[in-house]
């Protein structure tokens, strides 16, 4: 068997993750129903066989709708975990190797981004650019960037103390060569934790502001946005919230496992 | 031995600062390395030895500018190194190479073996995969290890077997002078003698010169042609390796030298104790650095430093007594 599949983490992380992002990807194809088509004769159906996960109160097929909502869900949580990534770690390593003024400003500036609640980035960009999804993701993005700054400053300057950069360094390793092969490999298992996190933050947050009205616009289907749709009916058709919230759950819980087993591979003590 | 100096080094210094507030200047200097000069010349091993805080491990660093000297010069085959910039100073590490004293913290704990020893070899030219592996191989042979440690992580190695990677790649590039920080001074007794008749061996094969740093006498005695003693950023005796067993004309080489084990036990030992700590190298003594602890201070040692003055051919002592102006 291959080496990365006897993780057990790896292995449910990669069976949940799978799930979800197959459904994700045949909800372009096909889904049982229209999933924005309103059927008033059927509405807040339990699940049955023609309805798996029961209807809403328009009528809509919920397990349709939970399959569009994937689609949302993995876009939000990738984007925002690549932007906050890949401007943090950038921002981080430089505060971390120039130091001094680079640091301080770095640092200072993300605190300001820090103390500015997602919510209200969030609202400040709804307001300049108008409420969508693709604006979502850039407010949560952003928001994520000090996330990653701080995460990869506080490592990077323990990794470029250690004796195996001087090594390196005697052996005449450039600092870019430095930083690629040495500071990079050992800033990776923190990195994958801090991401997985993230990305179930993000999966959270936006159906946090499409909840608000600022993420998903109706009648398109998010997690969030069936959630806050659920709430009115949450005691005559529980399944209305039920499914999405498993969704969600689901969803965080396998990228967790998998963010764990891929760290763990990535891990030499491990192997 | 021919007389052409690999490694020239004069009147190297280096302070550090004692930070003071935020802004303020810095509030005092240690001085760890204080004004040295040596030469170790092609295909010889020179030794330098002295107690923890001595300033070895900085001079060594230095020499290799990995830590920016204070003033002075170093030449290395006849190039002044410490004015070259960055780039300058990284195309000429092909040459002079480096064994560290934790095989533990100087091998990238996330780095296969195959990639570690070849480290250098990456650095200078673009070498194809196959190229690299076979280069990690031979040197892998060459220090003893076997081919199926190419793509292990080095956690899964011995102290002893690190530090035969770490040999490896300061190995690589063929380097003419190898400086060993304290090479052996983490690994067990039974390990040390095994890794330095490796090293010896590997000097006689690949012909390099080598700077050899360590608190350990006996380590520096079998390994080196001459020998340097350092004491609070000086040097206070230096002498060939042949010479040195028997005559020591510092007192605290011969404090030093007392104090190694013999291994036969029916032999009295009498070790000359040294009296207090070696001192502050913030707020060094006026006078001789070592007068604090020496039995045969007098007056003078208190007022001025000695100088190295040359006893014998190749054996230089900085001390008043030997000077021939206090006894």
């Amino acid at each position: 068997m291959n080496k990365h599949l006897k993780n057990i983490n790896f292995r449910c992380g990669l069976v949940l993750t799978a799930v979800v992002v197959l459904a994700a990807a045949v909800s372009f194809f096909w889904t049982p129903y229209d999933a924005n088509r309103m059927d008033p004769g059927h509405r807040l159906e339990a699940p049955s066989f023609y309805h798996l996960l029961g209807t809403d109160q328009y009528g809509r097929d919920i397990l349709s709708r939970v399959m569009v909502g994937a689609v949302n869900s993995i876009f939000v949580g990738l984007a925002t975990v690549v932007i906050g990534m890949v401007a943090g770690v950038v921002l981080g390593l430089i505060a971390a190797y120039i130091g001094k003024w680079a640091d301080e400003s770095i640092m200072r500036l993300s605190d300001l981004l820090f103390g500015f609640p997602a919510v209200l980035t969030a609202i400040l960009i709804s307001a300049i650019w108008g409420p969508s999804i693709s604006n979502v993701m850039v407010a949560i993005g952003i928001f994520y960037i000090p996330v990653f700054t701080r995460l990869t400053r506080a490592v990077a300057l323990g990794i470029w103390g250690r004796e195996f950069i001087e090594a390196a360094r005697a052996s005449g390793a450039s600092e870019w060569a430095i930083t690629f092969r040495h500071v990079l490999p050992n800033l990776l298992s923190p990195l994958i934790i801090q991401a997985t996190i993230q990305f179930a933050v993000a999966v959270l947050a936006e159906a946090g502001l499409s909840y608000l009205g600022l993420g998903t616009q109706p009648p398109h289907a998010s997690w969030g946005r069936m959630l806050y749709e659920a709430q009115t009916f949450m005691e005559i058709s529980p399944w209305m919230c039920i499914f999405p919230g498993l969704a969600i759950a689901w969803t965080v819980l396998g990228f967790n496992l998998l963010g764990d087993g891929i760290r763990d591979n990535l891990d030499p003590y491990m192997l | 031995m021919s007389q052409q100096p690999i490694l020239d080094v004069q009147d190297i210094v280096k302070y550090f600062p004692v930070a003071g507030g935020l802004w303020s200047k810095p509030k005092a200097w240690i001085k760890a390395v204080d004004g040295i000069s040596f030469q170790v010349y092609k295909g010889e091993s020179f030794g330098l030895v002295g107690e923890s805080g001595c300033g070895k491990t900085t001079l060594g660093r230095t020499i290799l500018r990995l830590i920016e000297p204070t003033s002075g010069s170093i030449k290395l085959n006849g190039r002044e190194i410490t004015r070259l910039n960055q780039r300058e100073m990284r195309a000429l590490r092909r040459d002079v190479q480096m064994i560290f004293q934790d095989p533990q913290a100087s091998l990238d704990p996330r780095m296969k073996v195959a990639s570690i020893v070849t480290e250098p070899l990456r650095a200078f030219q673009k070498t194809g995969r196959q190229q690299l592996r076979d280069r990690a191989l031979n040197l892998l042979e060459k220090v003893g290890l076997k081919a199926d440690a190419l793509d292990k992580y080095p956690h899964a190695f011995s102290g002893g077997e690190r530090q035969r990677i770490g040999i490896a790649r300061a190995l690589c590039l063929n380097p003419s002078l190898i400086v060993a920080d304290e090479p052996v001074s983490a690994l067990d007794m039974s390990i040390q003698a095994q890794v330095l008749n490796l090293l010896g061996d590997l000097k006689t094969s690949f012909d390099f010169s080598s700077l050899i740093i360590s608190h350990d006498l006996s380590v520096i005695n079998h390994m080196c042609d001459r020998i340097a003693v350092m004491y609070l950023g000086v040097i206070v005796e230096m002498a060939p390796s042949n010479m040195f067993g028997r005559i020591q004309r510092h007192p605290y080489t011969a404090a030093l030298v007392s104090a190694v084990p013999t291994p036969d036990p029916h032999k009295k030992q009498s070790p000359i104790t040294l009296e207090g700590e070696i001192p502050s190298p913030v707020n060094p003594p006026p006078g001789c650095l070592f007068h604090t602890r020496c039995t045969y201070c007098f007056e003078h040692c208190r007022v001025e430093r000695p100088t190295l003055v040359e006893i014998q051919a190749g054996h230089t002592v900085a001390c008043w007594l030997n000077n021939g102006r206090g006894l």
